[in-house]
């Protein structure tokens, strides 16, 4: 296999593609009807940033 | 001495626990059925025709593997130096087949000297945790339990 080129994602980028991935994979794992699993997806997605933010913006006064 | 009784139940005398435990049919096959679902990500759940959650599955594994190569992050071998390499290793491999994938894609090796590789290492390992969750669920669906 011919190597792949290096994927170049942003802090933000690469947060959010875990928590959508992260998101709609427990979704279908943990919920049956359609209606349940969308808004399980959403409510996790939502949680997951903003806790993710909310931690980020918790360390900025340590970061320099 | 004290005499034990033909009949151990009777008298407060406990059997002997077997040794050997029978797993029914329906047992082993939930235990093949989460074997599956770990070696190739969905095939668990695409076996019991859970056609929906098993390509949920294999694309969330397969993307996070995926991004997570891509990016340079670190594939753990066996040969690991302390006991963190070592859970990686064991967190890498949760993605059974997808293992040698992420090997194949990242032929340029691990650069983990800046943050995208990092976050690379911690998507291959959350794809690895990923499908050991989505084998197990697989098992306990196989098993009856309502999943």
């Amino acid at each position: 296999m011919t190597p792949a080129s290096s994927l170049e994602l942003t802090h933000f980028q690469a947060f959010f593609l875990f928590a959508a991935v992260i998101s709609v994979a427990f979704g279908f794992l943990g919920r049956r009807r359609p209606q349940d699993r969308v808004k399980y997806i959403l409510w996790s997605l939502f949680l997951f940033l903003l806790v993710g933010i909310g931690v980020g913006w918790a360390m900025f006064p340590f970061s320099r | 001495m004290e005499e034990y009784s033909q009949n151990p139940g009777t008298e407060g005398v406990r059997s002997a626990p077997s040794t050997k435990e029978v797993r029914s049919p329906g047992e082993s096959r939930a235990v093949a059925l989460g074997i599956a679902g770990w070696l190739l990500p969905g095939l668990g759940h695409a076996l019991q025709m859970m056609w929906g959650r098993a390509l949920v599955v294999f694309l969330s594994v397969g993307l996070l593997v995926l991004a997570g190569a891509s990016m340079k992050g670190n594939v753990f071998t066996r040969q690991g130096n302390d006991a963190f390499d070592t859970l990686g290793y064991i967190a890498d491999l949760g993605t059974g087949s997808f293992y040698l994938f992420a090997r194949a894609v990242e032929t340029g090796g691990a650069d983990v000297s800046h943050a995208g590789g990092d976050y690379g290492t911690r998507l291959l390992a959350t794809a690895g945790v990923l499908n050991l969750l989505a084998a197990l669920h697989a098992f306990e669906a196989a098993r009856g339990h309502k999943a």
